[in-house]
C-alpha cells in the first residue's frame, strides 16, 4: 500500500515536471476549444430574426467595407442552377438589370452572415480557423434552409430577401440571404 | 514562412541588430521585438516597420530572432525580461510551444503583443494581430478561378501542414474553388512554404500532370519556386497565383508572369502592434479586443506597382 502511494506520488511529481512547458500550453489550448457546432446554432437559430430586426434598405452600388444586414424586394430576372452554387439574379429597381445576386449554395462563399450578426466575434475564438468553420456552420445553416425555401423561385417571381453583405464592389450586390420569401 | 537559411539572411539580421544598439534615445525603455528569420522578406519588412515605429515613439528596440524554434525563443523571451524591457513585439514560433514563455513575461510584468500567427489560447498575450487569411485567400482564389476561365485542372501548393495559416488559406481557397465543378482538382501536396521544395514538387506534379492548367500557391515563396519550375519546362502558360505580396511576385506579375498574390499588409500590422503596446504602456489599454483580424489585399497587374515592402503605397 505505501510502496502503490510512494510510486504515485512519485509518478504524479514526473508529471508535473513534464508538465511545465508544452504540456501545459497543450493543456490550456484542450480546454478553451470552443464547441463551433454549439456556436453555430445558437447563432443560426435567431439570425434571420436578428438580421431582419437591423437590416437597411438595399442601395445599388452603395460603397463601405464591413459586412451589413440588408433587406431587398425585386423581380427574380436570371436563376443560375449550378449543383455547387445555385444562385438567383435580383433587379431591385425595375431597370430590368441584375443589382444583386443571392447564393443559395450549397458551396457558400464569405462570411457576411457571421459578420453582420455580430454575435461572436474573433475574440471569442483560439484560432482563425474555429472562427472561419464557425461562418461556415452558420452559412450551411442557415443558407440551407433559405435553399430549401426557395426551390420553388424561378425566373419571373417577385422576392423579398433579408440578408448580409459588404457593399464594396463597383458591380453586383453578392449578398448571402437569411430569409426569402414571396413579394407581392 | 521559410525555414531556409542564407548567409545573406543571417547578415542582414546581423545589421538589423548592429544597426539599432548604436542609436541613442529610447528614453522610454526597451522594446524586444522577437522575430523568425530575416532571410524571408516578409519578416524582415515587419522587423523594421516595428523597429522603426518604437524608435519613433522613444523606446530602445531588442531585435532578437529565433529562427523558428521554440526554445531559442523562450530563452530571448527571458533576455527581454532580464534586459527590464518594457514590451514584447513577437512572430512566434508556436502557437502552442510559445505560450508558457509569454505567460512567464507577462508574470514578470512583460507584456506581449504579437503579430502573422496566433497562440493558440487567450489571456495570454495582449494583443493578437494577423492577417485575414481566411478572406485572403477566398479573393486570391476568386482571382485565380476567373484566370482558370472556371475550369480545368489544377494543382494546389500548401504550406507547412502543422502551421494555422496553411490550413486556413487552403480552407479558404476551396470555400472558392468548390463552387466550381469544372475545375479539377488534380495535384495537392506540401511544399512546406519553401521555394526550393515547391520547385522540386512543381517539377514531379508538372511530369505526373502534364495538362495542369493552374497552381495556386499557400504564399509566395512556394509560388516564386513553382513559377521557375514552370519557367524550366517551358510551361508559362501556367496560371500560377501567389500570397503575402512579396517584391518578389509583384516584379514578376508586372512582367506577365505570375497573375496575382494576396498582400497581408504585415508593416501595417507591425506599426499597429508597436502603437498598441505603446498604449497600453501610457493607459494600461489597447482600446482593442485582444484578438484582431486585418483584412488582405489583393494585388493583381492592375496595383501591382503600388506594392513595396509589404506596404500599399498612397
Amino acid at each position: 500500500m505505501k510502496r502503490t502511494v510512494a510510486i504515485l506520488a512519485l509518478a504524479l511529481l514526473a508529471g508535473c515536471r513534464f508538465e511545465t512547458r508544452e504540456q501545459a500550453a497543450k493543456h490550456a489550448a484542450r480546454a478553451q476549444v470552443a464547441d463551433i457546432d454549439g456556436m453555430a446554432s445558437e447563432s443560426a437559430a435567431t439570425l434571420p430574426a436578428t438580421l431582419a430586426g437591423k437590416a437597411v434598405a438595399f442601395q445599388p452600388g452603395q460603397k463601405g467595407n464591413a459586412a451589413i444586414a440588408v433587406r431587398l424586394t425585386g423581380k427574380v430576372v436570371a436563376v443560375s442552377d449550378g449543383a455547387r452554387a445555385r444562385s438567383l439574379s435580383i433587379d431591385t429597381n425595375g431597370d430590368g438589370s441584375a443589382d444583386a445576386i443571392v447564393q443559395l449554395g450549397p458551396v457558400v462563399r464569405g462570411t457576411t452572415l457571421r459578420d453582420a450578426l455580430g454575435k461572436y466575434t474573433f475574440n471569442d475564438f483560439d484560432s482563425q480557423i474555429e472562427y472561419a468553420r464557425y461562418a461556415r456552420a452558420i452559412n450551411d445553416r442557415v443558407v440551407g434552409q433559405v435553399r430549401a425555401a426557395a426551390a420553388k423561385i424561378g425566373q419571373g417571381s417577385s422576392v423579398e430577401v433579408v440578408g448580409a453583405y459588404v457593399p464594396d464592389s463597383d458591380g453586383t450586390a453578392f449578398v448571402t440571404p437569411a430569409q426569402i420569401r414571396p413579394a407581392a | 514562412m521559410v525555414e531556409r537559411r542564407t548567409v545573406l539572411g543571417m547578415l542582414g539580421a546581423a545589421t538589423l541588430v548592429a544597426g539599432c544598439s548604436s542609436r541613442a534615445g529610447g528614453g522610454h525603455g526597451i522594446i524586444a521585438i522577437i522575430m523568425p528569420p530575416y532571410d524571408n522578406p516578409f519578416f524582415r519588412a515587419q522587423a523594421e516597420a516595428s523597429r522603426d515605429r518604437a524608435k519613433a515613439l522613444g523606446y530602445e528596440p531588442l531585435m532578437l530572432v529565433h529562427d523558428d524554434d521554440a526554445s531559442k525563443q523562450s530563452e530571448m523571451i527571458d533576455t527581454a525580461i532580464a534586459r527590464g524591457a518594457k514590451a514584447i513585439i513577437l512572430d512566434n514560433a508556436g502557437a502552442a510551444a510559445t505560450v508558457a514563455a509569454v505567460r512567464r513575461a507577462k508574470a514578470a510584468g512583460v507584456p506581449s503583443f504579437l503579430i502573422d500567427r496566433e497562440l493558440n489560447v487567450r489571456g495570454v498575450a495582449v494583443s493578437q494581430i494577423v492577417s485575414n487569411n481566411y478572406q485572403g485567400a477566398q479573393i486570391g482564389a476568386e482571382a485565380f478561378v476567373a484566370a482558370m476561365g472556371e475550369k480545368g485542372p489544377y494543382a494546389e501548393l500548401v504550406g507547412r501542414e502543422a502551421d494555422t495559416n496553411a490550413t486556413i488559406r487552403s480552407e479558404g481557397f476551396h470555400a472558392i474553388i468548390d463552387q466550381y465543378p469544372d475545375l479539377k482538382s488534380v495535384a495537392r501536396q506540401s511544399a512546406n512554404w519553401s521555394q526550393t521544395e515547391a520547385y522540386a514538387k512543381m517539377e514531379s506534379m508538372l511530369q505526373a500532370n502534364p495538362q495542369i492548367k493552374g497552381v495556386i500557391c499557400g504564399n509566395d515563396t512556394m509560388a516564386m519556386g513553382a513559377w521557375a519550375a514552370l519557367k524550366a519546362a517551358g510551361r508559362t502558360d501556367v496560371i500560377v497565383v501567389g500570397f503575402d505580396g512579396s517584391d518578389d511576385v509583384k516584379q514578376s506579375i508586372l512582367s506577365g508572369g505570375i497573375r496575382a498574390t494576396v498582400l497581408q499588409p504585415c508593416s501595417r500590422q507591425a506599426r499597429m502592434a508597436v502603437d498598441q503596446a505603446d498604449a497600453y504602456l501610457r493607459t494600461g489599454s489597447t482600446g482593442q479586443p485582444e484578438k484582431q483580424l486585418i483584412d488582405c489585399v489583393l494585388i493583381v497587374p492592375s496595383n501591382a506597382a503600388k506594392l513595396s515592402n509589404f506596404d500599399m503605397r498612397a
